[in-house]
């Protein structure tokens, strides 16, 4: 017998999750209904209203409720365009009516694939947790901390991840945007690599006088070829900085510093030189890319 | 008791909330439409409607039915719209064995109640969380185009 809790709001969660520690967290359950872990008490997440919101923060970046589907923000004008696209690429309609995103970093599987769009958008996990008192407080972290291994994540037993925040106004700025799924077929498939990207380049003589081509912004994240994403933001600060024509000149040598770093597996999926050639490829078509001014 | 509303009715279920609504829908109402074919999400022969969504009923938790509306094929088949395709897809040649039929079916019925004038890449997108081992899917996009074309106002 299972003790089933729908919680009519993110708090009525908390307060729940709270009472019983380590209770299942379940949203649209098309991971754990596949994994089928028993439990003894489970939170229906999908039942909390406000757990649904997308919302522009105080500070610009976009808040997305635990419980928003992928069918629903794909809907959402508010959400990147990076992010539509990936979210267009994950499983099949009816698994996008269900699944979340929040339940994507929660899973924190190594091939997930937001994962990679949302380590260049500086996402945190909003974490909430009840007080004795029953009032909540939150905490952030960013996601790729937040993951610490394969399915292993930085949540305490009476913490439920309420929302996952993006740094939207920096991303609005790269006037480059490179995202890649490579898998076995165009829909249901768990990806080989993955790949998401921007960057922003200065063109002619910017405001503060810094030269043509100037790469200002640099980001690249890398899916399926650890155990998470990749990002290396001590590569991209090198990268930043450098002119277009200057990177295009140094292209070997930074795809090799990137691949010195990137360690893929071989499974029954694909083999890790495949993999490798394949990020090696991605990095270097999207650093091809910057000398295209859109 | 998770009660919802099914093929129009209100119903209640015993269901345990994490017991698959596939089977709550087979075993505990007797509703053959929606089938299972892997059990784990990929196939869609279990789709059904949730609140007109498509959904793969096999890895859908019954607890999250809870309040909402469910439809299956069975509650579908007494639509006009279900007729229409019923009609398009013999005559497209889109049923072979008829094992993917069912989900089939409800894919197209969430496609066109969202788009009434879908391309063939959108129908081909509607469909590609169901895998036909039959027909190679042509047929099947043809029956869906199809009745677009003779739906006049019925999505």
């Amino acid at each position: 017998m299972v003790n089933a809790y729908y919680p009519k709001s993110a708090d009525e969660a908390l307060r729940i999750r709270h009472a019983h520690p380590g209770a299942q967290l379940v949203c649209g359950g098309t991971d754990a209904m596949v994994r089928k872990v028993p439990a003894e008490d489970v939170i229906l997440l999908g039942s909390a209203a406000d757990l649904k919101d997308v919302t522009r923060e105080k500070d610009g970046r976009l808040l997305i409720g635990a419980a928003a589907t992928y069918a629903q923000l794909l809907r959402n004008p508010l959400l990147p365009d990076i992010l539509h696209r990936c979210i267009t690429g994950i499983a099949s309609p009816a698994v996008r009516s269900a699944g979340t995103i929040a339940g994507n970093v929660c899973n924190a599987p190594p091939a997930g694939d937001t994962l990679p769009v949302l380590y260049i958008l500086d996402a945190q996990a909003v974490i909430g947790r009840a007080a004795e008192d029953g009032t909540c407080v939150f905490r952030r972290e960013p996601v790729p901390e937040f993951i610490k291994g394969v399915r292993k994540i930085d949540l305490a037993p009476d913490e439920i991840v309420t929302g996952i925040s993006l740094d939207l106004p920096s991303y609005a700025d790269m006037n480059h945007r490179y995202y890649e799924k490579v898998g076995a077929r165009k829909a249901e498939a768990i990806s080989k690599v993955s790949f998401a990207a921007c960057a922003r380049t200065a063109s002619g003589a910017g405001e503060d006088g810094a030269p043509a081509g100037t790469i200002e912004a640099f980001r690249v994240s890398f899916g399926s070829v650890g155990v998470s994403a990749l990002r290396f933001p001590d590569l991209e600060r090198e990268i930043c900085g450098m002119t277009v024509r200057e990177a295009a000149g140094k292209r070997e040598l930074l795809l090799s510093r990137y691949m010195e770093r990137i360690h893929p597996i071989s499974d029954q999926r694909s083999t890790a030189e495949y993999r490798g050639q394949v990020c090696r490829n991605l990095l270097g078509t999207f650093l091809d890319s910057l000398a295209d001014f859109p | 008791m998770i009660t919802f509303t099914l093929n129009g009715e209100n119903v209640s279920s015993r269901a345990e909330p994490m017991d698959r609504l596939l089977d709550v829908l087979r075993g505990e109402f007797g509703l053959h439409g929606p089938k299972e074919g892997c059990g784990e999400g990929e196939c869609g022969a279990c789709a059904c409607l949730i609140d007109g969504e498509l959904h793969n009923s096999c890895i859908t938790p019954a607890g999250a039915v809870q309040g909402h509306s469910v439809v299956t094929l069975d509650g579908f088949r007494q639509t006009p719209q279900y007729r229409l395709l019923e009609e398009t897809f013999a005559e497209a040649g889109a049923v072979q064995c008829g094992f993917c039929t069912p989900g089939m079916t409800m894919a197209a019925q969430a496609i066109l109640s969202k788009n009434p004038h879908p391309d063939k890449d959108t129908i081909r997108e509607a469909i590609s969380g169901n895998l036909c081992r039959c027909t190679g899917y042509n047929m099947i996009i043809d029956a869906i185009s199809l009745a677009a074309e003779r739906g006049h106002g019925l999505w």
